[in-house]
């Protein structure tokens, strides 16, 4: 199925390459709306893991896997990324840097200031830590953080994920990393829920917004950004979405994101999801993102998939220019973007 | 002859690849058993259920080198335990044994609110070995495995 897929997003490409450019924005009732992703991850072939190789691998047909190293490398290149926002008519995205060494591997903070370095008008960098050896090296750890959000350019959040960085949501010993987001004012990007990728931790401490809620209300200063607002990827379950919207309610320094509900893996329940969040009045919270590249065709097909769930759920374009652009440059403090 | 010489690396390229993919096969794992007592400090109550995970204590090189990586898990009492299972030697190094004690009941290592679960982790000194023993005290709440390792003062 997935590789069908590709092999039709390749073929769609290759028409569109003939067609006319790309139209900038989204239209929605007769006027065109413009649109970040918060949410996409660079990297490369040997920054992953075996079991996480093994998993991109599982999208190519066997005797033809010697291209995965390559194919990899330059899906996820900045050069990549923009034709992709091009194709998706996105003006501007975030780009992530993870220190995952047990699930999806590591993309360096300077790696990622690279790719946001080829245009730093649409690329925006968030900034992670390495976390697994916190009792042997936290503080330098720290320092290194600090450092990049600080000395980077185009730094402008944080990103970490409890889940496949293993460590739990409650644990104190990492709320400097909260305090450090808070005083540079760097809002924190957080996975909550699971994510099907191998080596991930299931249990709540790991995946339930609501053991999060001690730091929310230690660090009112900090922005926590709860990714994928508590979409249970690996059990594709709604699970922590209310929880998730709940926190949203009662705290003013709590943001939505709804990365990957906009997949074909999650489209049995993107309709509910968005009749939660208009139900919920959490509209101005929801900043867009897809959790792309994934593969060729991903970031458009999620939010054409994302744009067409709001419409049936009767959204208003106000609500969807909130949701799509006008909700990310307010939490940013970065100017609304124009079409 | 410089028509063939492509052709011949080309062949050669291709059987060394096709032996290559042959010869990389997963090394069989070790049967191990591990036994010992899972020890609950006095006054937590005993007869909770308690969770088992066994890890490498280090997998994997350069860059993605990192502790903590998990191999299986099984459920027990506290008090005397007993387990066989299959290390995969190739995947890490070491072995961790990791523990914790449901002591509400609640399938959680602890609530946010709820904070009495206990955990604790020993390190198998003298790994690999085909039977080890080792005993585990629960002593510390809510704590995750990386809580206790690597320690800080690491050896």
């Amino acid at each position: 199925m997935t590789i069908r897929l590709m092999l039709g997003a390749l073929c769609l490409a290759g028409l569109s390459a003939c067609g006319d450019a790309p139209v900038p924005g989204v239209e929605v009732d007769g006027e065109r709306l413009a649109v970040v992703d918060v949410h996409l991850h660079t990297g490369t072939w040997e920054g992953s893991p075996p079991r996480f190789q093994e998993r991109l691998g599982e999208r190519v047909p066997n005797g033809f896997k010697w291209t995965l190293k390559f194919l990899t490398d330059r899906w996820l290149s900045a050069e990549h990324i923009l034709s992709e926002l091009d194709d998706a008519g996105i003006s501007a995205a975030g780009v992530f840097s993870v220190y995952s060494p047990h699930t999806t591997g590591i993309a360096t903070n300077q790696f990622v200031a690279d790719v946001v370095a080829a245009n730093p008008d649409r690329l925006f960098g968030f900034a992670s830590i390495r976390l697994d050896q916190w009792n042997l090296d936290s503080a330098v750890q720290l320092a290194a953080f600090e450092d990049a959000l600080t000395r980077l350019p185009h730094m402008i959040g944080v990103k970490l994920a409890h889940a496949h960085q293993q460590f739990r949501f409650d644990d104190a010993r990492f709320y400097q990393i909260y305090e450090i987001a808070g005083r540079l004012s760097k809002p924190v990007y957080l996975h909550t829920a699971t994510s099907p990728n191998p080596g991930t931790r299931l249990e709540p401490p790991y995946t339930d917004p609501y053991y999060l809620e001690e730091a929310i209300v230690r660090y009112p200063q900090t922005i926590f950004i709860l990714g994928h607002s508590g979409w249970d990827s690996a059990r594709r379950k709604l699970t922590y979405v209310d929880a998730c919207i709940d926190l949203a309610r009662r705290y003013d320094n709590v943001y939505l994101e709804p990365g990957a509900l906009g997949a074909a893996r999650a489209a049995e329940v993107l309709p509910d999801f968005v009749r939660r969040i208009k139900a919920g009045k959490v509209i101005h919270k929801l900043i867009y993102g897809s959790d792309g590249p994934q593969y060729p065709g991903y970031i458009s097909s999620h939010l054409e998939n994302f744009v067409a769930a709001m419409q049936a759920a009767d959204y208003t374009a106000d609500e969807m220019r909130m949701i799509l652009a006008a909700n990310f440059s307010r939490v940013f403090g970065l100017p609304e973007f124009e079409l | 002859m410089t028509v063939k010489r492509p052709a011949t690396f080309v062949a050669t390229a291709c059987l060394a690849g096709v032996l290559a993919a042959c010869g990389a096969a997963e090394a069989p794992p070790t049967p191990v058993v591990i036994s010992g007592t899972i020890n609950v400090p006095d006054g937590v109550p005993t007869d909770g259920k308690v969770t088992v995970n066994l890890y490498h204590a280090w997998a994997l090189d350069g860059d993605l080198r990192h502790p903590i990586e998990e191999i299986e898990s099984f459920e027990a009492t506290a008090g005397a335990y007993r387990h066989a299972f299959a290390y995969p030697s190739d995947r890490g190094e070491g072995l961790l044994i990791y523990a914790w004690l449901d002591v509400d009941g609640d399938g959680a290592l602890c609530s946010p609110t709820v904070r009495i679960d206990r955990a604790g982790l020993t390190e198998v000194r003298g790994f690999p070995a085909a039977e080890v023993t080792a005993d585990i005290d629960l002593a510390v709440p809510c704590a995750a495995p990386n809580w206790f390792y690597p320690p800080a003062s690491a050896d």
